[in-house]
């Protein structure tokens, strides 16, 4: 029965990632290190004593104590060569990037951070302020020569105030497309009140507010401090971030206050229809705890919420399931992502291949550029 | 064609919020007096066919003006189900989530003392 109600005809598919104008990757990273955030930080700043302090090494910037240190994962191939070709310690730049993503037939494409995406778990305030700002004029600096790429700017929830200041510093540039709120133990969660000069300057600026997960850290709650392995943890952490962060988005009413795009990243997809039903549910069964919404959750998630299709995470048989989850969250609400340059990264080929027997060729052309192009005002 | 049928005597619904659930022909419909007017509703709950019409009456809550307080609104127009908790406007059958969710209404009349609704 799903085949019957999810195929479209044939006539109407793209037959691959050929037919396609344009692909837009809303998903690809650069890789910054803490000595290229030092770069970019005052010699008098206090920030970049104690960073240079800590023996540069990400985790003791980024990560609290941990099980595993952030990215310390190797994937080899059974020898003692790792899988992948380079490692979360090394630089990769705009030019480095742009490369990668050219050679797997991305057009263009809106970058993140990698270890920025931990931001939100940086403990001093100081700090992350300063790192963000960091960040963002590395990022800047890399993007110059790179007309195919812009970024999302980070900005530190640990101080929405200054946040706010970063966004209005930074909104006028023409490499800087939205703004990335770090996902990943982002506390109090993104609906809490004290967000509210952050989405304000969003808002005024136009910018649309991007939110990816991370993992590695202490990202999601208490049970995470028992994960016994890297892969224990990575499972899960995703999409569970996600599913709090929305609930206390939507539940919030921050869409109901604010004239905002969200791109959610880092999840895929398939979480989207468990926790649109799920909330919409629970309005109808607890409404009287929920007065900031005028309609149903699903409504403000179809209106002006946007979700990554990495990862794809796709079943082992031929039935296009991933297929049937984006026809349920809706083509137009779906952007192609590739979460470039990590190792374990879906490439347009393998998506457009995944979505087609679902998608028709317009809707197969927003999911893979039109709607990040729209989004982005790219 | 539509019928009426009695379902109480005006009596049992001397009160605002008293209420009377009367069975016509194998359906059960639920009689509310609100605001001295009467309403009637099919008692069942459109999300998991509950018996709705069995919950309490209730107010709902709203966000005040300054868009921060929630504000309780003590207009017990609102039967909530005993199920779920899925609320309705008794006067309109509605949701007040969304107007998309309803429950049947009915007419009412009221004729020398009895109660009846109009299917």
């Amino acid at each position: 029965m799903l085949e019957t109600t999810l195929y479209v005809d044939e006539a109407d598919r793209v037959d691959g990632v050929g037919d396609l104008d344009r692909v837009v990757d809303t998903g690809a990273q650069v890789q910054e290190t803490p000595e290229a955030l030092l770069e970019q930080m005052d010699e008098s700043s206090g920030a970049r004593r104690v960073v240079s302090l800590a023996e540069l090494r990400h985790d003791m910037v980024y990560a609290g104590p941990s099980s595993y240190p952030l990215y310390e994962y190797k994937r080899t191939g059974g020898g003692d060569e790792p899988v992948a070709t380079d490692d979360v310690t090394d630089r990769i730049g705009g030019a480095e990037l742009a490369d990668r993503a050219a050679a797997v037939g991305v057009d263009a494409g809106v970058v993140n951070p990698t270890l920025n995406l931990g931001l939100s778990e940086v403990n001093n305030d100081r700090f992350a302020v300063e790192l963000a700002s960091a960040y963002n004029d590395w990022l800047l600096s890399e993007l110059d020569d790179q007309p195919d790429l812009a970024g999302n700017a980070v900005v530190a929830p640990q101080h929405p105030d200054r946040a706010a200041e970063e966004i209005d510093r930074l909104a006028d540039e023409d490499d800087i497309v939205g703004v990335q709120l770090p996902a990943s133990g982002l506390l109090p969660p993104p609906g809490h009140r004290q967000y509210a000069p952050l989405y304000e300057a969003a808002e005024t600026h136009d910018l649309p507010v991007a939110m990816k997960s991370t993992v590695g850290n202490k990202s999601f709650g208490q049970q995470y401090w028992w994960a016994q392995s890297f892969a224990e943890d990575f499972v899960y952490q995703h999409a569970f971030v996600q599913m709090r962060n929305l609930t206390s988005v939507l539940f919030e009413g921050v869409p109901e206050r604010y004239d905002i795009e969200f791109v959610v990243q880092g999840a895929g997809v398939g979480f989207v229809p468990f926790l649109t039903y799920r909330l919409d549910d629970h309005y109808l069964e607890l409404g009287y705890e929920i007065p900031a919404l005028t309609k149903l959750p699903s409504a403000y998630l179809s209106e002006s919420f946007y979700w990554s299709t990495y990862p794809l995470v796709q079943p082992g048989d031929e039935t296009p399931y991933v297929a049937a989850m984006v026809d349920t969250v809706g083509p137009e609400n779906v952007m192609f992502a590739s979460d470039l340059p990590h190792g374990v990264t879906d490439v347009p080929e393998t998506v457009v291949d995944r979505l087609a027997p679902a998608l028709d060729a317009d809707e197969m052309a927003a999911v893979m550029g039109g709607n990040a192009e729209r989004v982005y005002d790219l | 064609m539509t019928e009426r049928y009695p379902v109480a005597d005006a009596e049992e619904l001397s009160e605002d919020g008293s209420r009377v659930i009367a069975e016509i022909k194998g359906q059960e419909i639920a009689v509310f007096r609100h605001r001295g007017e009467y309403y009637a509703l099919a008692n069942y709950c459109v999300h998991q066919a509950g018996p709705l019409c069995e919950g309490a009456l209730s107010g709902d809550i709203d966000t005040g003006d300054d868009g921060w307080d929630w504000v309780y609104d003590d207009e017990e127009k609102y039967i909530v189900c005993p199920w779920h908790g899925w609320m309705f406007d008794i006067t309109t059958g509605r949701s007040p989530k969304d107007e998309r969710y309803a429950v049947p209404t009915y007419d009412v009349e009221v004729e020398d003392g009895t109660v009846y609704a109009v299917r």
